[in-house]
């Protein structure tokens, strides 16, 4: 199925250097775990925030928009650097699974064991689908300007499809005192968090209501456009601090592994 | 020492050091409602009558909190007024849940507009007991741009077992939700699992070749062609249309299965009719306040004059949730529930140089002491260094037959350092009662 056999024995690997060149792997693959998997939740807890952590905050304008745009710098910069160095394409998988995972578990064991927050509140949101859209037009187009106009603008205009559907349950009508409050309104109101009152919530809010009931098209249009220039930047960005220029002691690490300086 | 033994001294230093602050941790009780300053809390919103219809249920049993709260006319100027505020409670996370909630009756599930100084709300909250355990609850008034301002809290236990709680609502479409807590995350969690399944299949298939050494070097060597074959760009292209048809796939089997839906909703409410406020047949002028920072006493001189038609009992002194009584006024006794938390009523009362019946159109200045360790537990006692140099709270004067009165009183607020100081303060505050009487 692979061409290991080929691919090795023009990089000129034994059967020993293979073995070791195997552990060199393993430890950037752990490394890569830990790291990214601890700074992009992290990044986007801190840029996303409130529309990420609750489900009456997943609005038709701003979670649309916020949370593609924002988990697109990571996806994008650790695209360009397996791309530009390796010819890999699952940066971008990468990165949207190193944020799922880790949220997933800081949202069961910190939000929901902890602190008593019912998961039905909490559940994350996913850009997986996305991804894979960005590494698989990475494939087919290999370049990546055109990889962030095609796959770019799909992270972007799909990532409300692709969370909306599992969810949908959340915008059933429920009265609640004479007042009509989807089932997400009712889960923010029932399980009350003390220092979240409810008009800090920047939800449905700007002049897209002009637009009637077709809102989220636009919305999910214009994360789209926004993410085909994050992916370009995010790109750039990737590979300037993947340099060896970073590392005071690239020489040590380029002849530890028999690369010459 | 060799570069190993420093290494493992270390790393069972750090063992050791993440231990300690491990193994004896308790929860958090407190929420921080001491941290707001003085000012803040002694001139926003003052609660009073305040009820917790129980102080134990058990899983899924309601209760209600109950209370009044003024909001003060001399709002400090440092924190937004009350254009936007949220009813709320203050308890350590999500362990009560909420059925319902009102401010003056009217719904209280969103935020309101507009609230006016120099008046009285009615708040109500009804919750049910779902995390077990003993929980100190505040009601709560979240105001725009101020930030969350409590009254007094009582300990509520919650009995049972976690695992009992249910939440069960029933939409307008006449699907019944069994558990709100629990409700869709097996179907969100199932379609993540789905998208991770995939991913880890796209990584296992570039993750089981020689991976970061070799493929460089062949990359360099300018052996693209071995890298990224043509089965591999059929499978990227593959990806992205099974990708593509999973989300609209999951997209219209959601809407499809759930064609009735409706938005967030963002309404602010108003309060169109005020409750019937409590009577105020006084005319108070501040004279001088100081606070006595050895003695822990605040010391009020102000001229009252009784302009109804009772004669008015001076009865208590509150702030900040503290409620100070002058425990020889009867009426004022009454006010006090047997069961309301003691750590809200210090035991110190409130002491009033001649508490006499106020008659029908009678002035008199009073001479009022609050002394009580309460004023530095509740941390009420920075004031000496805030930007805002002023106290606030309500005097509760009383009827014969027991009717209240509500009265708010402010002013500026002087520290008293020193015993002279002390001694000073209290002969001038005597010497103004004798001029009046």
């Amino acid at each position: 199925m692979f061409n290991n056999k080929e691919v090795l024995e023009y990089a000129g690997f034994g059967k020993m250097a293979s073995r070791y060149s195997m552990y060199w792997d393993l430890i950037v693959v752990t490394a890569i775990i830990l790291l990214f998997g601890s700074v992009i939740p992290l990044s986007v807890m801190l840029m996303v925030g409130d529309w990420d952590f609750f489900i009456d905050w997943r609005d038709r304008q701003f979670w649309p928009l916020v949370f593609p745009i924002v988990t697109i710098w990571y996806s994008a910069a650790l695209a360009g650097i397996f791309w530009e160095n390796f010819r890999l394409p699952i940066g971008a998988t990468v990165g949207a699974v190193l944020l799922l995972l880790p949220v997933w578990l800081s949202r069961w064991g910190t939000w929901h064991l902890f602190n008593n927050y019912p998961m039905s509140m909490v559940t994350p949101t996913q850009v997986i689908s996305g991804a894979l859209i960005l590494d698989g037009c990475m494939l087919v187009f290999r370049h990546y300007v055109f990889t962030a106009i095609v796959g770019g603008f799909l992270y972007g205009f799909t990532f409300y499809f692709a969370n909306f559907g599992p969810m949908a349950g959340f915008f059933q009508p429920v009265e609640h005192q004479g007042a009509i409050a989807p089932v997400a309104d009712m889960v923010g109101y029932a399980f009350p968090r003390s220092a979240t009152p409810e008009y800090i919530r920047i939800v449905e809010r700007s002049t897209l209501r002009t637009f009637g009931d077709t809102t989220v098209f636009y919305t999910a249009s214009f994360a789209g456009y926004v993410c085909v220039l994050m992916y370009l930047i995010w790109w750039k960005i990737g590979n300037w601090f993947a340099q060896a220029t970073f590392f005071p002691n690239a020489s040590w690490i380029k002849s530890s592994v028999g690369l010459k300086d | 020492m060799t570069g190993f033994r420093k290494l493992t001294v270390l790393g069972l230093a750090v063992l050791a050091g993440f231990l300690a602050i491990t193994i004896d941790t308790k929860p958090a009780l407190s929420h921080g409602e001491r941290t707001q300053e003085p000012f803040f809390r002694m001139r926003s919103m003052q609660w009073y009558d305040v009820t917790w219809s129980k102080t134990s249920v058990g899983v899924n049993e309601e209760w209600e909190m109950t209370a009044k709260v003024y909001l003060m006319k001399d709002w400090p100027e440092t924190i937004n007024k009350p254009d936007l505020v949220y009813v709320s409670l203050l308890a350590p996370g999500p362990v009560f849940a909420r059925t319902e909630s009102s401010l003056n009756g009217i719904p209280a599930r969103q935020s309101f507009r507009d609230l006016k100084l120099g008046t009285v709300y009615d708040y109500q909250m009804k919750l049910v007991g779902r995390v077990p355990g003993r929980w100190h609850v505040h009601p709560e008034i979240a105001v725009a741009g101020s930030g969350p301002l409590v009254g007094p809290g009582e300990w509520v236990e919650v009995t049972g077992s976690a695992s009992d709680f249910a939440f069960p609502i029933e939409t307008m479409t006449g699907e019944k939700i069994a558990n709100l807590e629990t409700y869709g995350v097996l179907n969100i969690g199932m379609w993540h699992l789905i998208w991770l399944a995939i991913a880890a299949g796209w990584l296992l298939f570039w993750l089981l070749r020689p991976l970061l050494i070799p493929r460089f070097l062949a990359l360099q060597g300018g052996r693209e062609d071995l890298l990224v074959r043509r089965t591999d760009v059929v499978a990227g292209a593959m990806l992205v249309v099974v990708s593509l048809t999973l989300i609209f796939t999951s997209y219209y089997l959601g809407v499809s299965k759930y064609p009735n839906r409706v938005p967030l909703q963002i309404t602010v409410n108003e309060i169109e009719k005020d409750i019937e406020q409590p009577p105020d047949d006084l005319d108070i002028t501040m004279k001088r306040t100081t606070y006595d920072v050895p003695g822990r006493a605040l010391r009020m001189i102000f001229e009252a004059t009784n302009t109804g038609s009772s004669p008015l009992t001076l009865g208590e002194f509150s702030t900040s949730s503290l409620r100070f009584v002058d425990k020889k006024v009867p009426q004022a006794m009454a006010r006090v529930a047997p069961d309301y938390p003691r750590e809200w009523v210090p035991e110190g009362g409130l002491q009033v140089s001649n508490n006499a019946p106020l008659q029908p159109g009678e002035t008199r200045t009073y001479t009022v002491e609050a002394i009580d360790v309460a004023w530095e537990l509740e941390r009420l006692t920075s004031f000496l260094t805030d930007v805002d140099a002023r106290f606030g709270g309500l005097l509760f004067f009383y009827e014969p037959d027991g009717r209240r009165h509500l009265t708010e009183i402010s002013g500026p607020i002087l520290p008293v350092f020193t015993a002279g100081d002390m001694v000073s303060q209290n002969e001038t505050g005597a010497q103004v009662a004798a001029v009046s009487q």
